[in-house]
């Protein structure tokens, strides 16, 4: 079965880059570009990891991690955060509000695509 | 009626009373067992001696006179007493640091030890106490008369006025030192107190219960005119009240009582509110008495007499010989300390000058002067009785007996200007004090005091109705024509006015002797400087044998001999007398003068340690050491204040920092981050370049691009970054020239032209006269037009993009308008579309780094304009550039520029 | 509240020196000034009306109340003044304790 994968980045070409890397990993993707879209596609679709930037417009990733940690359907869904600004708060933030993973940008391709393809991993169980 | 011989027996046996607790008073105060003399309650006791005789039988006739009035004699005393530390507080501590004697020692010791001085308030204070003391002989001979039914006689006067002096000749003079207070007086005086009140209560319940039936009924009994509402609180309601208050300061009995009595600081605290209360209680039934006095009395009756009358016409015999023993009290208490506080200012101020002189002259015997003094205190007893009893006799005793105390009010008032004004004035000078005394005093006698004596008087009739020598200006009454005002308030006005306008005027324009400034500056600065320092500017030589001489003269040889003991033991001095030092001579001095006044103790001190040396730089340095202690604290006030202004510049100073490297730290962390994005997508198609050779030619050109564009997109920001930073910290100094802004605006057309056809929009521009130039750096100008057309470029969604430059020169501005079609900015993003890094809802992805526009509007203002966000009504928006209109001469401009 | 009232100190300044001083100060100073502005014209004027309560004039009500509330608000500022100021102690009787001193 084709593990699915919701990424949530605003960025066009970092957009590109992970859909390429994701894609040739088996990962079927899903690409919303604002924070609202993030939560509502999470609920509908319940993919199998979430791929979440920090910086979307709209609501921030952190609030999208909080709304859907709020929800029983996504509360236990892997979530991998991305950020730009690496900064210890921002990693203690996401630990806070449940996040799994957390991966500063510009992030090794190899560390993601191995991390989100253990958290698929661990929904399948 | 009651027999006369009854009468005398009460009498007589009340004074053997009165005589008894004195003398055990001063008995058991000599053995030290005096716990009870000094308390509290005795202390406000004896200041009662306020409540004379015009109290206890005048209060009720004025108040039948002329209703509530007779509350105004109760209610300044009250005001004072509550009011204690404003004034008596003062009083009372320099009475004690200076061992003042009297109300004329004060002065005196104050205005430099000036023995003239002492001699005025002492004269002043005879002339005004003469009356009084009139007054209450008038009111026991008339009690008498009353109650025996005799005709009112001159001859029971003298022998009251012959008694009250035998008493406080045996009481009173006992010793001349001011620190030895005369406790067996105070004794009876208490004793009066607690009688007087006690019997006019008790004449007061059986008014209004025996009498009047309860208090309703008495008030129903009310003549309607009795309380002429719309009059009371009139001109004479104001200056009875001022005048009753400076009588409680100025009577010499009351400075005696309340100054020179004390022997506790803190009795002052106690009678602050006991003593108004006496006088609340004192007053309580006065009214209803006099109501039931006219109501139930034959018409015609004496208002004076109404409390003897009253229980009398009812056959309360026993309650009426309460009242007189009740007056009897308050009039002999009145005049023993009267005379007592008189005859020690004569002694002191009249008597002990000469006796200085014999004493110099001849070598009197040791002891002698006190000997001297006391006589002549005991001899002026005498005389002061006897010129009340003269009084008493020329005015005829018909005037009544509020109007007689009320005489006695406005002349010790005349001491108040000099008073108040040692103690709180340092500008207050000996000439100023005398002037204000002489003449307010000689008004007073010409305005009040003679026109008393009535019509047969010391003054010629004529003289009062037509004025002196027909001069109607001077009438005593109506000076300078000033008709009409009763005869208190205008006697009160005219001398008062005229004391304190001399007083302060003649201060003013006088130089302040040296012993009068240092005794100014321990008065006023009384609870600063500690007691007795005045030795640390004055210096005096003085053998210690002619001290201990002096000394033993005036003190008495036992008193020296002890004094001087313990001044030695003070220095350390085993055997022999003391060094004559400047304190021990200060010292000397200060217990001289509590014996015989301050000026005469001076004078005594100074013929035998010789002339003294003031150091007057000493003077001034150190006797306003206090008043610099106070500049020194205010100066610590202002430096405390200064500190805490410059901490709390500090603090907002400190505060904008913190806000700035806040807004640093934002700042790095926002260009981090947009630094990091377009590396993210490098690093991660390097990556992918890197370890994928499978990749297709297509994919592989594609991601190639995208690395080449994010690389150019970090170049650019970079750039601007760096271009911020140098606008914002001011580094990069942008030269103004003269500028043809239609150059500027074509140019800036033609190189977003390529842009705009590409976007498919229209660019529609209203060119300006090649004569309009701008104060501008040409490069930098376009660098805005540049990035404001572009953004209206790029963000422009709508279906046939326009956009418009439109331009307008108003004097010396300039202004250039961006517009376009695509729905502008919302107002709340007016300014936030200026900061740093931020991105509009319009925002593109993957264009600028939103540092445009605080860019533009950065460069604007160092060139002295503006871009800012203009909203029509509509609700439409354009950016609208402001710029300085510059010369047309661009040469002279440039020249003057630099 | 006498058993709230601290005794005399014999010397240095009571423990609080502060607030309480200084309240106690105005208090003093302030109450003669209140008594004045009350019993002087134009305030006074006021209550100078031709009416009774309980067959008392207002007037002479008003008068001896004002009176009254000064003897009261006398007591309890000098209360406050006892307890919070330090006043001198008695003067010594110098003369007379010297005196004995010289006689023993």
């Amino acid at each position: 079965m084709t593990r699915s994968v919701l990424l949530a980045e605003d960025e066009p070409h970092i957009v590109e880059a992970l859909a390429f890397l994701l894609g040739r990993a088996g990962f079927a993707v899903t690409v919303v570009s604002d924070g609202e879209a993030a939560v509502t596609k999470a609920m509908t679709e319940t993919p199998d990891v979430l791929v979440l930037d920090v910086m979307l417009p709209g609501i921030t990733g952190f609030e999208v991690l909080r709304r859907l940690r709020a929800e029983a359907v996504t509360a236990r869904l892997p979530v991998v955060m991305l950020t730009a600004k690496g900064q210890r708060e921002d990693r203690e933030t996401a630990r806070r509000w449940g996040a799994d993973m957390f991966i500063a940008k510009p992030f090794s391709n190899a560390e993601l695509v191995e991390a989100v393809t253990r958290l698929a991993g661990s929904t399948a169980r | 009626m009651l027999s006369s011989d009854l009468l005398l027996a009460v009498a007589l046996g009340y004074v053997i009373i009165l005589f008894t607790v004195a003398f055990v008073g001063d008995r058991r105060a000599r053995r030290g067992g005096s716990r009870w003399l000094r308390s509290p309650l005795v202390y406000t006791l004896s200041i009662s001696v306020y409540c004379t005789s015009w109290t206890f039988y005048g209060a009720v006739g004025s108040a039948a006179r002329s209703g509530l009035e007779f509350v105004t004699i109760y209610l300044g005393p009250t005001l004072v007493f509550v009011g204690w530390w404003w004034c008596l507080r003062k009083l009372v501590r320099i009475g004690r640091v200076h061992r003042i004697t009297s109300i004329a020692d004060l002065i005196s010791s104050r205005y430099g030890k000036s023995p003239s001085l002492a001699v005025v308030v002492t004269l002043i204070a005879i002339a005004a106490t003469t009356p009084y003391i009139a007054l209450q002989l008038q009111s026991v001979t008339l009690s008498f008369a009353a109650i025996t039914g005799a005709t009112e006689e001159y001859r029971s006067a003298f022998w009251v006025a012959a008694g009250m002096a035998a008493f406080t000749i045996l009481f009173g003079t006992r010793s001349i030192d001011a620190n030895e207070r005369h406790h067996g007086v105070v004794a009876a005086i208490a004793v009066e107190a607690v009688v007087k009140l006690v019997a006019l209560l008790a004449i007061g319940v059986f008014a209004v219960w025996g009498l009047g039936g309860g208090v309703t009924a008495i008030f129903a009994e009310m003549p309607g005119d009795m309380i002429e509402v719309e009059k009371i609180f009139g001109p004479r309601w104001v200056t009875l009240t001022f005048l009753s208050a400076v009588a409680v300061l100025c009577l010499p009995r009351q400075f005696q009582v309340t100054v020179v009595e004390n022997a506790d600081e803190r009795h002052l605290v106690t009678a602050s509110w006991m003593f108004p209360l006496y006088l609340f209680l004192m007053s309580l039934f006065v009214i209803p008495i006099a109501i039931a006095g006219m109501a139930f009395l034959p018409p015609g009756s004496n208002p004076d007499l109404f409390v003897l009358n009253l229980p009398l016409a009812h056959g309360q015999d026993a309650l009426a010989l309460l009242a007189f023993i009740g007056g009897f009290s308050s009039a002999t208490s009145m005049v023993i300390v009267a005379a007592i506080a008189l005859s020690t200012m004569v002694s002191n101020h009249m008597v002990a000058p000469f006796a200085i002189k014999i004493l110099m002259k001849g070598n009197a015997a040791s002891g002698d002067v006190r000997e001297l003094l006391l006589a002549s205190r005991r001899v002026s007893i005498g005389i002061i009785l006897g010129l009340g009893y003269v009084y008493y006799e020329l005015s005829g005793g018909t005037g009544a007996l509020a109007a007689t105390g009320l005489i006695a009010f406005v002349g010790v008032a005349q001491i108040l200007p000099s008073m108040l004004g040692g103690i709180f004035w340092r500008g207050a000078t000996r000439a100023g004090a005398l002037a204000g005394l002489c003449g307010g005093g000689t008004l007073w006698l010409y305005t009040l005091f003679l026109p008393s004596l009535g019509p047969d008087g010391l003054l010629p009739t004529m003289w009062l109705i037509d004025g002196p020598f027909g001069i109607a200006l001077l009438r005593p009454q109506a000076l300078l024509g000033l008709a009409g005002a009763d005869p208190i308030v205008h006697a009160t006005v005219w001398s008062l006015g005229v004391n304190a306008v001399l007083f302060i005027g003649v201060s003013a324009m006088s130089r302040i002797e040296p012993l009068d400034r240092l005794q100014g500056a321990l008065f006023i600065d009384v609870f600063r400087s500690p007691e007795g320092e005045s030795h640390r500017f004055i210096r005096r030589e003085a053998a210690s044998e002619d001290l201990y001489v002096l000394a033993q003269r005036i003190l008495g040889a036992g008193p020296a001999r002890a004094l001087f003991k313990e001044l030695a033991q003070a220095q350390g001095v085993v055997r022999g007398l003391p060094n004559p030092t400047d304190a021990l001579i200060a010292r000397l001095e200060r217990e001289l003068s509590g014996s015989i006044g301050a000026a005469s103790a001076h004078a005594m001190v100074t013929r035998a340690a010789g002339g003294e040396v003031i150091s007057l730089t000493d003077l001034m340095d150190i006797a306003d050491e206090t008043q610099r202690l106070i500049e020194t604290s205010a100066r610590l006030a202002d430096k405390t204040r200064e500190l805490e202004r410059t901490a709390a510049e500090l603090r907002k100073v400190n505060e904008r920092l913190r806000r700035l490297d806040r807004q640093k730290d934002d700042f790095l962390s926002q260009v981090s981050h947009e630094l990091r994005t377009p590396m993210t997508s490098i690093r991660s198609f390097a990556e992918i370049l890197r370890s994928d050779a499978s990749l297709a030619p297509g994919e592989m050109r594609r991601f190639t691009s995208i690395i080449h564009d994010e690389a150019l997109r970090l170049t650019r920001l970079l750039d601007e970054i760096l271009d911020i930073s140098r606008l914002e910290a001011g580094h990069a100094a942008i030269p103004l020239r003269p500028v043809v802004l239609a150059d500027a605006l074509s140019g800036s057309i033609d190189t977003v032209s390529a842009l705009a056809r590409e976007a498919g929009v229209t660019i529609t521009a209203d060119p300006p006269p090649r004569e309009l130039w701008v104060s501008a750096d040409s490069d930098r100008l376009r660098q805005v037009l540049i990035n404001l057309l572009s953004n209206a470029i790029r963000y422009n969604t709508a279906a046939e993009p326009r956009i418009e430059l439109r331009w307008r020169a108003d004097g010396a501005r300039v202004e250039v308008d961006v517009a376009d079609n695509g729905g502008g900015v919302s107002r709340a993003e007016a300014e936030d579309i200026f900061a740093k890094f931020w991105r509009g809802s319009r925002a593109v992805e993957g264009q600028g780094a939103g540092l445009g526009l605080p860019i533009s509007r950065a460069i604007m203002r160092r060139m002295g304009g503006d871009l800012s966000v203009v909203f029509e009504d509509d609700g439409t928006s354009f950016f609208r550039i402001s710029l300085a209109n510059s010369d047309r001469h661009p040469q002279r401009r440039t020249a003057a520029a630099e | 509240m006498t058993g709230r009232r601290r005794p005399f100190q014999r010397e240095g300044r009571p423990a609080d020196p502060g607030l309480g001083v200084r309240k106690a100060r105005d208090a003093a100073l302030a109450l003669p000034l209140i008594g004045m502005i009350l019993t002087m014209p134009p305030v006074a004027q006021i209550f100078a009306i031709d009416a009774e309560i309980g067959g008392v004039p207002v007037v002479l009500g008003y008068v001896f109340g004002v009176w009254l509330l000064l003897v009261i608000g006398a007591r309890a500022t000098g209360k406050r003044i006892l307890d919070t100021e330090t006043l001198p102690e008695p003067r010594a009787q110098a003369g007379k304790d010297a005196g004995s001193d010289a006689e023993a």
